[in-house]
């Protein structure tokens, strides 16, 4: 599988009147063609953030303050807002959290989706409307409905709208970030099966944003946690069903009771997240941490690759490995 | 069409009711104050003519006690224009001074509010779309400071500076001493001249508001999430700060806009006594100060109706504009 997106040493920062927020920290990994991976972590980690910087959608006080996104071969950072503004939607478009404000309330449903098309092809003329029933046909979602507003649709239809609106040009990654966290469990099923129905045939490529870890690991091929601004673990599905190793991964895991119980709040890792002002000087995980040795107070563990994945511990690195073989050897003598 | 027609009959039909109660009220106010009605509404001494003034009593049944009586006999005049005769401007009708009152307030004080309403709607859309920006400062700046200086200062600063110092404009009057030996077309500028600094003033006393409230409504609405995707799905941004951002921050002002209109004509006394104006403000003023009670009516009436309409229009074209009104 090659890669469609690989995002590079990726820093986004906050200018808050407190100070500058870390909000994204020299954040690493790539996503495969037709793959669908899933960022999670705790709310306010950056995942939104993340997101925003891949697609340039950051606003005002947020900035990218380093690194590369790469998407097809081609860098995106570099680009002109112009030339951004014609890629997005064409090739990255985005399905935003909230089901009740994601459409504008006096247009119909059929202006916001030809506008969409309209927007990057103006030549479709009257094709783009017959492309919008098409679109309709494709969510599960009666034609005819394209003639209603926003209220007179139900939340979960309206999802399935921005769903289509997201699709409307074919790309080739389409960042989802929350799409059904306000929507009922039920109808929240529904989307997702269509979501991957979709994936599986048109082939695109998903970013799947949520702090619900058992919806999660159900849907998406390889994961990224992130914790507090930086990516502790990435690896995949199974490896994380199996052997989660950062120990925040574990954490996560078990504030789950089982992978079909129930939505709820994560809960189950004592203490909270730290300032992303002024982080932890070495692990960010560390004051949380029941692992922690004492690199992870003073030494930020860097992100490494090996067979499992991308983790960043010092458990995993080779003195850490060596430390717990040594303490495992002196507790058996 | 979006609305059916229980909607209509339901809208009309409110307006009409209050049409009716603001009609009876009118009726039973002079009648609630102490003193005799009679001699309130037709006063033989106002009149100055014993004559007059039993004719007058006679068309309003004011001859007989019976308060029944006299409200059909209200009614009826009322239904063919009949407003009684206004003291301080004997013979005159009262409909009659309120007609030849009636364009100049229409004339400076509608104008007035539209433009206002325009002028601080472009400008809040365009300081909300760059806040932070020069203009946006600039314009938050004088904003604050001119809707917190009383209006009638800046009427009387700018009759101050710009009739009597500079004397580019008259001190007040509607048109020039001489107009009636004019040319058409020295009329119409003699009208345009006079009106010029009352308009311009009620424009600059009402605009802050207009661009405060509209900034405020536009900055909320751009935070909303169909203006993200607005932007990513790539639509222009005229598009975006128009049919998504401005369309929506309008809805709230639509119906201020109505309401403002609706006080056209009853609300700019304090303009049209300052600058010596003879629309309807300053004619209701005179009317209170020489206790002319027909014309007080009259003029009531007048703002009455006009406050009603616009309330209903405002009805029945805001869900129109707006899809998610309820019509039921
Ligand atoms: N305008 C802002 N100014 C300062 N800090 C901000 C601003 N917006 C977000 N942040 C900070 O950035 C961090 C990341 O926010 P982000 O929205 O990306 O989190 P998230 O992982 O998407 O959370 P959630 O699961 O709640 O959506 C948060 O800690 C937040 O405090
Ligand atoms: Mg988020």
């Amino acid at each position: 599988m090659s890669d469609l997106l690989q995002v590079r040493h990726l820093s986004i920062e906050y200018a808050s009147p407190r100070g500058i927020v870390k909000a994204v920290d020299d954040v690493t990994f790539s996503i495969g063609k037709g793959e669908i991976f899933g960022l999670a972590g705790e709310s306010g980690c950056g995942k939104s953030t993340t997101a925003f910087g891949i697609s340039r959608l950051l606003r005002h006080p947020a900035q990218i303050s380093g690194g590369s996104v790469v998407l097809d071969g081609q860098e995106l950072t570099t680009l002109s807002n112009d030339e951004f503004d014609k890629l997005r939607w064409s090739k990255i478009s985005i399905v935003l959290q909230s089901a009740m404000n994601n459409l504008n309330p006096v247009l119909k449903i059929s202006n916001q989706l030809i506008d969409a098309i309209l927007a990057h092809d103006p030549s479709m003329g009257k094709e783009a409307r017959q492309r919008a029933e098409q679109l309709m046909k494709l969510v599960d979602l009666p034609v005819d409905r394209l003639d209603s507003y926003p209220h007179e649709l139900s939340g979960g239809m309206r999802q399935r709208v921005v769903i289509a609106m997201a699709l409307a040009l074919r790309p080739s990654l389409v960042i989802m970030d929350e799409p059904t966290t306000a929507l009922d469990v039920v109808v929240q099923n529904g989307i997702i099966r269509k979501i991957v129905e979709l994936q599986k045939e048109f082939g695109f490529s998903i970013l799947f944003i949520t702090h619900d870890l058992p919806l999660m690991l159900e849907m998406c091929g390889r994961i990224g946690i992130m914790y507090a601004g930086k990516l502790v673990e990435v690896a995949s599905r199974e490896q994380i069903l199996q052997k989660p190793r950062h120990p925040y991964t574990q954490g996560l895991l078990n504030s789950f009771p089982s992978l079909s119980g129930p939505k709820q709040r994560l809960s189950g890792i004592p203490g909270h997240t730290p300032d992303l002002i002024r982080p932890p000087a070495g692990c960010r995980f560390c004051p949380r941490c029941s692992q922690a040795i004492q690199e992870c107070q003073t030494l930020p563990p860097p992100l490494v690759e090996d067979a499992g994945g991308q983790i960043a511990c010092h458990l995993y690195s080779e003195e850490g490995i060596a430390r717990e073989q040594a303490s495992a050897a002196c507790e058996r003598s | 069409m979006r609305y059916n027609s229980v909607y209509l009959v339901k809208r009309i039909g409110i307006a009409l009711v209050t049409l009716y109660v603001a009609v009876t009220l009118n009726f039973l106010l002079p009648r609630l104050m102490k003193g005799d009605p009679a001699s309130a509404l037709a006063s033989e001494k106002a009149l100055g003519s014993q004559e007059v003034a039993n004719a007058l009593k006679a068309q309003f049944g004011l001859d007989n006690p019976s308060l029944w009586y006299q409200y059909a006999k209200y009614i009826k005049q009322l239904l063919h224009g009949n407003l009684g005769v206004s003291y301080a401007n004997f013979p005159s009708p009262v409909a009659d001074v309120m007609l030849k009152a009636l364009p100049w307030t229409l004339g400076t004080v509608l104008t007035a509010t539209l433009l206002s309403y325009l002028i601080g709607w472009l400008i809040g859309i365009r300081g909300a779309w760059k806040p932070g920006s020069l203009f946006d400062n600039s314009t938050l700046f004088s904003s604050f400071f001119l809707s917190s200086v009383p209006f009638f200062w800046i009427a009387i600063i700018f009759i101050m500076i710009f009739s009597f110092y500079l004397g580019w404009f008259p001190l007040g009057q509607a048109v020039d001493p001489a107009y009636d030996s004019f040319a058409w077309f020295d009329k119409a500028k003699s009208v345009l001249y006079h009106a010029f600094l009352p308009v311009f003033t009620l424009i600059i006393a009402t605009l802050a508001g207009h661009i405060l409230v509209l900034r405020n409504n536009l900055m909320r609405v751009l935070s909303e999430d169909y203006m993200l995707l607005a932007k990513a799905k790539g639509l222009r941004a005229s598009r975006r700060k128009y049919m998504y951002g401005a369309r929506n921050a309008l809805l709230p002002s639509f119906t201020g806009l109505m309401t403002s209109l609706g006080h056209v004509i009853g609300g700019a006394i304090t303009t049209e006594i300052v600058f010596s104006y003879p629309g309807v403000g300053m004619v209701t003023f005179n009317a209170i100060l020489n206790h002319d009670f027909p014309l007080i009516q009259g003029s009531f009436l007048c703002i009455a109706i006009s406050v009603i309409v616009c309330n209903l229009i405002a009805d029945l074209v805001y869900p129109l504009i707006d899809p998610r009104v309820a019509l039921n």
